[in-house]
């Protein structure tokens, strides 16, 4: 008995299985995977519907706060054409740039740029381990079009960027080159914050970068950087968000070359940024006697320290023919820090080329008793100068290795060359 | 009775399971939807050179431009330069493919050679130094920095510490994974396989230990392969330079780099002429010449 009726329910289970006629009507009238190349072959013709291209306000850095860069493209078939306004070793603003691009379903609909364009990808590229370099993205999902804008993520950082259809008059290569000189010109590391002429704060700009940040107390109590990205424009820049210091908002602003001000163009604006030249920069300018262990102390007397980067780098160059027959061309940068009104080298400063045209990069480290050369693998270190008078009052200056390092030297090393400072400093003598 | 119950429930069961057709929604299996996908856009002469150089001959697919889904994301990658990795993909045609090819025939190139190539324009960095290259289980290869290829100066020993060191290392990894090696070979030095701090050795000390480089300190796999790519992608005289460089500085030394090396390169030769009928010195004969002739694909 029991076992007919287990069979009767599983007979009865098999009933429950039976699936029904199809009488629901679709949501959608095509399946998926139409709407997916429907979508990739929209965007696609939406992409290579601007004659003279796209404006892609390009932000790079952590969370897209470090800068935004104009970066122009056209599409074709199966190639993109770029331009931008940022210069790298390679790049010159305005200069183009070919590579290809593809447009898939991936997660949405993906616009990826997937062999190397020098413009884009020298945002993506990583310096070393855990050096990340700029942060970029080159592979975008598509979140929104409209027949002029295209909103686009970042599949890796997940930064929304915007790309906007180019007018057909715009000329690349004059707009660039003039966005390009707009952030070199700009380029000063601190500018007062004025309302009608009174100052009411004061805001500092990133080196090379575009983008202004100002140390603030975080809630915890610890001081934090925050960043304000800005891309520049025909005039001037425009603040991603709108920034307000001392009650002054400004959004927009006019760029004047001459007196070195930002001027808002918002309405009813009367706030201005006003570069404030430090004056203790301009007392490092001159000659020094360079003293120390250096491998190049036989070839050089003095070193002359001339402004590079107003009010914030000095540079010192020169040529040295070593005896193996390299020949190196040393650009050293020294930086100018404002608070301490002193010098500082900076571990990610570039250092020149040797004869092979290869770059120059600088480490602490030391020379060991095998002879060999061992260095710390990362370029995020200062080396702080400390001024003392030397006995006939000349200015000196030691430069100090960073706490924790005490023992290392300054270390240069290309593939053909290396160069050790030890206990490195300046005496001014004229 | 019994039995035919249950006879009956199993005729039901798959009758009560057939689902209802649906004339309406019948799948057309005539016409792809993807036929007119990016895929099968025009192709650029690259693609075509690959299709007659790798896909016919080899049925081996190169992906020059970068597919996420071929790389690990924890990598900051950048992909390659097209006119540099048509140019590397020429090169490793005819020094690694061809070099086999011209071996051991080009039938059992095709069998073990990995079917995918990744190309990547730079390299992967992680904690214990470069990555330049990667096999997995026999089916891909990964080649990075391909964008330091300068086709216009080609370096020999910048392609070989790059890029055909790296192709005979993974390619070596390959067979192994197909035949295995003698254990034997692991036991030699196991006691001195460091796992990832080998970038804190320099080359002298790890020749003095008896390793042909400081990654084949890693371990025993690494340092085979290591073994056969050294081994053919120099010249006989440069590896007598490191047989000597490994010979112990103290003769009372315990230790004998040189002996050691020449009791692993013992197995390492056995095992490539034993297991694939691959003589080495042929084979380094043979890319040795191949790659004095790299400039005359240029031209």
């Amino acid at each position: 008995m029991k076992r007919i009726f287990l069979y009767s329910l599983l007979a009865c289970l098999s009933w429950t299985m039976q699936s029904c006629l199809f009488s629901e009507e679709d949501v959608f009238e095509q399946s998926s995977a139409e709407r997916d190349n429907a979508s990739v072959a929209g965007i696609k013709a939406l992409l290579m519907s601007a004659e003279n291209g796209w404006n892609l306000e390009y932000r790079y850095g952590e969370d897209g706060k470090w800068g935004v860069s104009n970066i122009f493209l056209r599409f074709d078939e199966t190639d993109v054409t770029m331009a931008s306004d940022y210069a790298t070793g390679n790049y010159a603003p305005g200069a183009e740039c070919k590579s290809l691009y593809k447009v898939q379903a991936y997660q949405g609909t993906e616009l990826s740029f997937d062999s190397y364009n020098e413009i884009l990808h020298s945002f993506c590229e990583p310096e070393g381990y855990n050096e990340p370099g700029l942060i970029g993205d080159y592979e975008f999902i598509v979140r929104d079009t409209t027949s002029n804008t295209i909103t686009l993520t970042g599949k890796k950082h997940g930064v929304e960027m915007v790309m906007t259809r180019l007018a057909d008059d715009v000329d690349w290569t004059a707009y660039l080159q003039n966005t390009s000189r707009i952030a070199d010109e700009s380029d000063l590391p601190r500018y007062n914050v004025m309302v009608g002429g009174q100052k009411v704060g004061q805001i500092e700009r990133s080196y090379i970068e575009r983008s202004f940040f100002m140390t603030e107390n975080s809630e915890d109590g610890s001081m934090e950087t925050v960043y304000y990205p800005f891309i520049c424009t025909e005039e001037g820049i425009h603040l991603m968000e709108p920034l307000t210091i001392g009650g002054a908002t400004m959004q927009n602003l006019k760029w004047n070359a001459d007196t070195e001000t930002f001027v808002c163009t918002d309405e009813g604006s009367n706030v201005s940024l006003a570069y404030e030249h430090p004056e203790g920069f301009d007392r490092y300018a001159g000659i020094y006697v360079p003293q120390g262990t250096m491998i190049m102390n036989q070839l050089v007397d003095y070193i002359e320290l001339t402004p590079y980067k107003k009010g914030r780098l000095y540079s010192y160059e020169l040529g040295v023919s070593y005896s193996g027959g390299f020949t190196v061309n040393f650009q050293f940068l020294f930086n100018y820090d404002i608070e301490k009104d002193m010098l500082y080298i900076d571990g990610n400063n570039k250092m020149g080329v040797d004869s092979d045209g290869e770059s120059i990069v600088m480490y602490l480290g030391h020379e060991g008793n095998d002879g060999y050369f061992s260095y710390i693998p990362s370029h995020s270190f200062r080396m702080e100068g400390v001024e003392s008078v030397g006995p006939s009052g000349a200015l000196t200056i030691s430069f100090r290795a960073p706490e924790g390092n005490e023992g290392e030297s300054l270390l240069f090393i290309s593939s053909s060359i290396v160069e050790m400072w030890t206990d490195f400093t300046l005496t001014k003598i004229g | 009775m019994k039995k035919h119950l249950i006879y009956l429930c199993m005729f039901l069961l798959p009758a009560a399971l057939m689902s209802c057709s649906n004339e309406d929604n019948e799948v057309d299996t005539a016409n792809s939807i993807f036929e007119d996908s990016a895929d099968d856009a025009e192709m650029n002469e690259f693609d075509q050179w690959l299709l007659e150089n790798y896909i016919y001959p080899y049925n081996v697919q190169v992906k020059y431009r970068l597919d996420d889904k071929e790389t690990d994301v924890e990598y900051d990658l950048v992909p390659a330069d097209y006119d540099k990795a048509f140019a590397l993909a020429r090169i490793v045609k005819y020094v690694w493919m061809e070099a086999y090819d011209e071996v051991w025939g080009i039938e059992t190139t095709r069998t073990y050679v990995p079917k995918t190539i990744q190309m990547v324009g730079n390299v992967a960095y992680t904690e214990s130094g470069m990555i330049l290259g990667q096999a997995e289980e026999g089916m891909k290869v990964m080649l990075f920095m391909v964008n330091s290829l300068d086709v216009n100066n080609l370096d020999m020993a910048m392609l070989n510490e790059y890029y055909f060191k790296t192709m005979h290392h993974e390619f070596t990894h390959i067979l192994n994974q197909t035949k295995a090696y003698d254990p034997a070979y692991d036991r030699i030095t196991e006691g001195d396989y460091i796992g990832s701090d080998w970038y804190m050795i320099m080359d002298a000390e790890a020749l003095q230990k008896g390793f042909i480089s400081p990654y084949a300190m890693d371990r025993g796999s690494e340092d085979f392969a290591e073994m056969v790519s050294i081994y053919v992608t120099n010249t006989a005289a440069t590896w007598e330079s490191f047989l000597q460089a490994a010979e112990p500085v103290d003769p009372d030394a315990e230790v004998n780099g040189r002996a050691i090396l020449e009791q692993k390169f013992d197995i390492v030769y056995k095992y490539m002429q034993d297991s694939w009928g691959i003589d080495l010195n042929e084979l380094r004969e043979v890319v040795q010449r191949r790659q004095s002739e790299i400039n005359l694909l240029f031209n």
